[in-house]
């Protein structure tokens, strides 16, 4: 049931009634039992999992709480963090790791016979998986009190608008949300519509029609060329932000109408300065959970140069793995750590270099976007290729064979149609020149947008398009 | 009364959705009928402006294998392709039922290769190409409604069916060259070794018909018959090693029970299509490929005498 379908739509829209119209103390019953089913629904048997995940880190962070000793404490998180862990690593890494001792054992000329992996990535493990070891970190920090009702703590794990692919909240964050939701106003009703909206408009109409040529051209790499190459991997790059954003909204959206406030995972991501703000206003939720609980323990950039190069290069090849179990993500994160400690070394170097120029702020705002949306988009190449021979074939083929495009008249002119509403609206608001919420503007003006919205969606929108990139994740 | 005022509020919201999707449709139906002739579903309008007496109807191996031309040049009879690419057995049904509640053309080809009567949710889906037909065909509204249960809800809004085809009409009005009488010849020089691994790996089993296809494909051939047009099975040559007598049986089988005249051309019978220079890729005759093909074809119709036989 994905967010871009007509039975979501119809879920959604029963869940929502059915939640407004119940007394408010069958309220979190009713959303729990709906994100239950929202779950199952893909397959009934992961259900275990997800009660069981929750079930192992509701008591052990108990556990952590009642013991005064610190050991004891510190062996109930590694055992908590271990027991939720393992299954993460036996669905997502089993394969990748078996394929690695595979190939050692191939070129160690030992007789290995490699166990048959059928198995299905559970949708969302990922996700919940590092909510709950934030939460079980916060109880050990004792920055939070373990939560004594299971139905909310169930609720945290499991809320069904960001249970598949985020945002990855935190306990102090959602659960008193869960106990006392937001009441239902005018303003939230059209925030939520707004951002439901958006959110698929991003999706069918940007994400999904770009996808198209980026399949066609990726998946086919020995019949392309350069000037190919160089639209697919811009496409992608808008591909993949209006994907996962246009998500991320609709969660959102869903979300505010039920009275929960779930945080902002994208900041304008692609008007970002520098890479280092680029991953502060890309997927937030995920790079601050690496900061506050990997990147920060290890010592941040508190331990001198190398020791915060070191850690960079180390959270940022973990965030690579995180994103799949494949050599393509894990040299895309390192790269992204190469490029961030690259930043942070040439920092003063940058700095005195660019001094005598004395370049208009305006023009060196505009470098530096493009600079950072370059480097970006490149290192895109990697996370879309489907190995790494495809990427380094890619890369190296960018400028050949041109000016010969492959051209697909409707996905090309659709899409950048689509492009140029995303960057007129992208650009309205990193102006400050769009209101802040939408009810600011007159009822007029607010019908007029949903409706323009909904008709380019019914208009322009891929009618069945691909799953969200990110519930591979 | 707050929650009257919010229903109230509800209410107005989908009458107006309702009232714009209705203008939309308004404005749209009537410049998409006007203007577009491209795959996006205005090629309908092509082929029943042509009114051809001889139509080819099938995938691109149909739009790219047989010249109307030769066909019109031979026969004595206005010709047209209505093939149209990547299209399989349940579009062309739709496609058959448009053109024959609009016109008879006197000989209907049908190209068809024993994989499309294989079941592929992929071509059930693609029958949303004739989604700006919906209204006018029982048949391409029952097609369309196979894709999913949520089907009908989705058409309630009559702009949908014109989803993905607002740039078709400006497309329309930029160019307005089409190709003639719908047969694209492919220019490209087919090299076998590039195709080596694809052709080992074929099956030479014949592909198992599904049931739901047979009766779309006999649909055709009844209906085509009803109204007086005489329909013929064709098949053109491949370069795949696997496409033999054997595998054309599913075909040869369904031709020989619904009475139909089949011609199925490979290299086994027609020694000239074994030189890789009549092709442009493992699936596709060239230019060259098609000229000779077309020929053929166009002989065995008037050597059969198939025209108006109604057979």
């Amino acid at each position: 049931m994905a967010f871009n379908s007509i039975p979501y739509l119809l879920f959604f829209l029963s869940v929502f009634v059915f939640y407004h119209v119940l007394p408010r103390h069958f309220r979190p019953i009713l959303i729990l039992c709906a994100s239950y089913f929202f779950y199952a629904e893909r397959n009934l048997a992961y259900l275990f999992l997800i009660v069981s995940t929750t079930l192992i880190t509701f008591c052990i962070a108990f556990g952590i709480e009642q013991t005064g000793r610190v050991s004891t404490k510190k062996a109930g998180l590694a055992t908590g963090i271990t027991l939720i862990l393992l299954p993460l690593l036996y669905f997502k890494y089993s394969r990748f790791f078996c394929d690695i001792l595979n190939h050692l054992m191939r070129i160690s000329h030992i007789n290995y016979h490699e166990p048959d992996f059928g198995i299905l990535l559970p949708v969302g493990i990922s996700f919940f998986t590092f909510q709950c070891i934030s939460y079980l970190i916060d109880v050990y920090r004792g920055r939070i009190v373990p939560e004594r009702n299971i139905l909310y703590f169930s609720l945290y794990v499991s809320f069904f608008p960001q249970v598949l692919a985020g945002p990855i909240a935190r306990a102090p964050d959602l659960i008193p949300q869960m106990k006392n939701p937001q009441a239902l106003t005018p303003e939230r009703i059209s925030m939520g519509m707004v951002l439901i909206l958006w959110g698929l408009f991003k999706k069918t109409v940007i994400a999904d029609r770009l996808g198209l040529y980026v399949d066609s051209v990726f998946n086919n790499i020995p019949f392309h060329n350069g000037p190919s190459f160089l639209m697919a991997t811009y496409f992608y790059s808008i591909q993949i932000y209006c994907d996962f954003s246009g998500y991320t909204d609709i969660a959102r959206g869903c979300a505010c109408l039920l009275g929960v406030d779930l945080m902002r995972n994208f900041n304008l991501p692609y008007f970002s300065l520098s890479i280092r703000e680029f991953w502060r206003r890309w997927h937030i939720s995920l790079s601050s959970w690496f900061r506050d609980y990997v990147y920060i323990p290890l010592g941040g950039n508190r331990l001198g140069a190398k020791r915060m190069y070191l850690n960079l290069l180390f959270v940022m090849t973990l965030c690579g793995l995180w994103h799949g179990a494949a050599w393509t993500f894990v040299v895309w994160g390192t790269l992204h750590g190469l490029c961030l400690c690259l930043f942070q070394a040439t920092q003063p170097l940058r700095a005195r270099c660019l001094l005598p120029w004395a370049l208009p702020r305006s023009v060196m705002t505009g470098v530096q976007i493009l600079f950072t949306f370059h480097l970006v988009t490149f290192l895109w190449i990697f996370f879309r290729a489907r190995n790494i021979q495809d990427a380094l074939y890619v890369i190296t083929h960018l400028f050949s064979g041109w000016p010969h495009l492959y051209i697909q008249f409707g996905v090309m002119s659709l899409g950048f149609f689509g492009i140029a509403i995303l960057a007129l609206v992208e650009w309205l608001q990193s102006l400050g020149l769009l209101k802040k919420s939408i009810q600011d503007y007159a009822l007029i003006s607010r019908w007029a947008v949903y409706y323009a919205i909904i008709f380019l969606i019914i208009l322009l929108g891929v009618d069945g398009g691909a799953q969200f990139i990110y519930f591979q994740f | 009364m707050i929650l009257i005022k919010r229903t109230a509020l509800v209410m107005v919201f989908l009458v107006l959705f309702a009232a714009i999707d209705l203008i939309l449709y308004e404005i749209i139906a009537p410049a998409f009928a006007k203007y577009a002739r491209d795959e996006m579903g205005g090629g309908v309008y092509r082929i029943l402006e042509s009114k051809a007496e001889v139509l080819v109807l099938g995938t691109s191996r149909a739009k790219h294998h047989i010249d109307p031309l030769i066909l019109e040049k031979g026969l004595g009879l206005s010709a047209f392709n209505g093939g149209w690419n990547g299209m399989g057995l349940p579009f062309v049904r739709g496609l058959a039922d448009l053109i024959l509640s609009s016109y008879v053309p006197k000989i209907i080809i049908l190209h068809i290769d024993p994989e499309e009567l294989v079941y592929n949710k992929t071509q059930i889906d693609k029958t949303a190409y004739l989604a700006p037909f919906i209204d006018q065909s029982d048949v391409v509204k029952s097609l369309i409604y196979q894709r999913s249960f949520f089907e009908p809800l989705k058409y309630e809004s009559r702009t949908f069916r014109y989803n993905t085809r607002a740039l078709t009409i400006l497309k329309a009005l930029l160019i307005k060259d089409f190709d003639g009488k719908g047969f694209i010849p492919l220019e490209k020089t087919f090299h076998p070794e590039q195709y080596k691994d694809y052709l080992n790996a074929l099956s030479k089993e014949p592909p198992m018909p599904d049931e739901r296809f047979l009766q779309m494909l006999k649909a055709i051939i009844s209906q085509a018959r009803l109204s007086g047009s005489t329909i013929v099975i064709v098949t053109s040559p491949t370069w795949r090693p696997n496409v033999s007598e054997e595998y054309l049986m599913p075909l040869k089988d369904v031709a020989s029970e619904a009475h139909v005249a089949f011609l199925a051309v490979h290299s086994g019978n027609t020694p000239a299509f074994r030189d890789p220079s009549y092709y442009a890729d493992a699936n596709h005759l060239n230019r060259k490929g098609a000229a000779l093909f077309s020929e053929i074809l166009m002989k065995w119709i008037k050597n059969h005498s198939l025209v108006n036989k109604n057979v």
